[in-house]
């Protein structure tokens, strides 16, 4: 072949080639505009527990400065953690107005709230004081404050009256309205 | 011109994916934190009562990678050109000095990759490249002072797949396992002083390995948005392709840990060490008639792989839920190479993905 046809061609070929990069990625966004990993399910599970730095108050005791943020400790993949993080970014919650710090149970050194997927994880949380809200708990939760449930294709709660009681907080009755209470 | 040429190669790609972000209707957190606690008790958990955003299985990537070698090192000595380059029979020909001396070589990968989860653990996926490969020379042969070759074309395929193991909150494990197919050709020629005309370019300007490999890679994540994450990653060939020869089988480690700037923004720091094996096996059409049969050090098979030690600094946006743009800058700090045999200066990787 001659050598400026030669050249010409692998002009058209390279040419040829970005094309069918370009119309792969083409045909397949319609389906990589799929919602990410992260199921609905957990999605609302993290809105929730941000409503729920929304409806209840943590009273700090008289001695120590009012804390400037409020600190959610959670047990559960990445994703949910990077989800419920850039969910509160930037939010600021209460008559405070104090933000929202997620960080994982795991490097937790202070928790107002926590949020574990596995029950055999809160018989060694060290954080008496702190909510424990519980992904879907069968087995007998006492520790748990809040336990999600599903009803109707829909994510609800359940509140344990007596232990969110014991705990050193004020619950809105707007979150209690919409709860199942158990006493 | 050839910049330009990448450009426009660049935006119809990145254009692409920021309209498609532009496009995107899905729940962000954002428009989560926005439902105010009765709309959210009215949320149901099958999206399709919610909202329009369609569960996919698929992935796509496309990466561009640069990298550069210039100058020349033996063992973690560097040597100059006039080191390396032999200058005719005045001086001693020995097995460390060349007629024929690559200055500058540059390399570009434009990598497109397609993945299918086809379950929560099991992803399969194939990637495929076009590349483009540069080499400027000096030299002793007449009319050959200074001479540059190029190659380009498709390279090879790589299918694998790959496990996950996610049930622990917070850790996660994956393991790929793929097969490189030789799509890549080994028989690339150009105008060389081996002889007039096209002759058969050094290992370097291949496209491919010529050989079937195996990619393997273990990687560890903590499940936390900052941290560290840590992989293991190794290719191995198997026999010999069509000029009887195979590239030397390599493995790398590499930690990164990063940092979450802001909800759409991530940097990173990564380490990693590299160990290659020299080339097994010649390909014969690279010599030439004399005691010493190797015009340049890159038709040497045995001055090939070493060790590395490099740092990499990048920035990950993610652009949208499910699209990310990642940037990446990586120098060697250490490098012991079977030498003489040309420095690695530096590699980028300019990506654009969409995650799951």
């Amino acid at each position: 072949m001659h050598p400026l046809l030669k050249k010409k061609f692998l002009q058209v070929a390279k040419l040829l080639f970005v094309c069918i990069v370009i119309s792969a990625g083409l045909l397949l966004q319609p389906s990589a505009f799929a919602a990410d990993q992260l199921s609905r399910e957990s999605k609302l599970k993290a809105t929730y527990l941000f409503n729920f730095t929304k409806f209840i108050e943590w009273q700090d005791p008289p001695s120590t400065e009012t804390s400037a943020f409020i600190q959610v400790c959670v047990d559960a993949p990445r994703d949910f953690i990077e989800f419920l993080t850039e969910l509160t970014a930037g939010r600021v919650v209460g008559v405070l107005r104090r933000s929202v710090n997620v960080v994982s149970l795991d490097s937790a050194t202070d928790c107002d709230l926590i949020f574990v997927q596995q029950a055999e994880m809160m018989e060694d949380l060290i954080f008496p004081d702190a909510v424990i809200v519980a992904d879907s708990c069968t087995s007998d939760c006492p520790q748990a404050s809040i336990i999600f449930y599903i009803d109707t294709s829909r994510v609800r709660f359940e509140v344990n009256l007596e232990q969110i009681r014991s705990l050193n907080v004020f619950v809105s009755s707007d979150l209690l309205k919409l709860a199942r209470i158990n006493n | 011109m050839k910049r330009l040429r990448i450009f426009f190669t660049f935006v119809p790609q990145i254009a692409g994916a920021l309209i498609a972000t532009e496009s995107m209707a899905q729940s962000t957190p954002d428009e989560f934190a926005e439902l105010s606690l009765h709309q959210l008790f009215e949320q149901r958990i099958d999206e399709s009562f919610n909202d329009g955003a369609r569960r996919s299985p698929w992935t796509l990537a496309h990466q561009y990678k640069y990298a550069k070698f210039e100058g020349y090192l033996d063992g973690s000595d560097s040597l100059s050109f006039q080191d390396v380059l032999w200058n005719g029979p005045a001086e001693p020909r020995t097995t460390k000095n060349f007629p024929i001396l690559p200055t500058v070589i540059t390399q570009m990968a434009a990598i497109i990759g397609v993945g299918y989860q086809f379950n929560k653990n099991w992803q399969g996926s194939i990637f495929t490249s076009y590349i483009e490969q540069k080499s400027e020379h000096i030299s002793i042969v007449k009319n050959y002072d200074f001479f540059t070759i190029e190659s380009h074309g498709v390279g090879d395929t790589t299918v694998s797949a790959s496990y996950t193991w996610d049930d622990s909150a917070r850790h996660l494990w994956q393991l790929s396992m793929g097969l490189s197919l030789p799509t890549g050709s080994i028989d690339e020629v150009g105008d060389t002083p081996r002889a007039p005309g096209d002759q058969q370019l050094p290992y370097t300007m291949q496209l491919g390995s010529g050989t079937f490999d195996i990619p393997v890679e273990l990687t560890y994540r903590r499940g936390e948005a900052d941290g560290l994450d840590f992989s293991v990653a190794a290719t191995v060939r198997t026999g010999k392709n069509d000029r009887n020869y195979r590239l030397g089988n390599n493995i790398s480690v590499s930690s990164r840990y990063q940092i979450q700037l802001s909800p759409t923004l991530r940097t990173f720091a990564a380490v990693s060490l590299n160990y290659s094996e020299a080339i097994n096996g010649k390909d014969m059409s690279l010599l030439v008639n004399a005691p010493i049969p190797y015009p340049a050090s890159i038709t040497n098979p045995e001055l090939y792989g070493g060790k590395k030690a490099s740092l990499g600094l990048g920035l990950t946006w993610k652009l949208s839920e499910a699209y990310r743009l990642s940037l990446e800058v990586s120098k060697p700090l250490y490098q012991y190479l079977n030498g003489p045999q040309p420095k690695e200066q530096w590699r980028n990787a300019l990506s654009i993905s969409r995650t799951q």
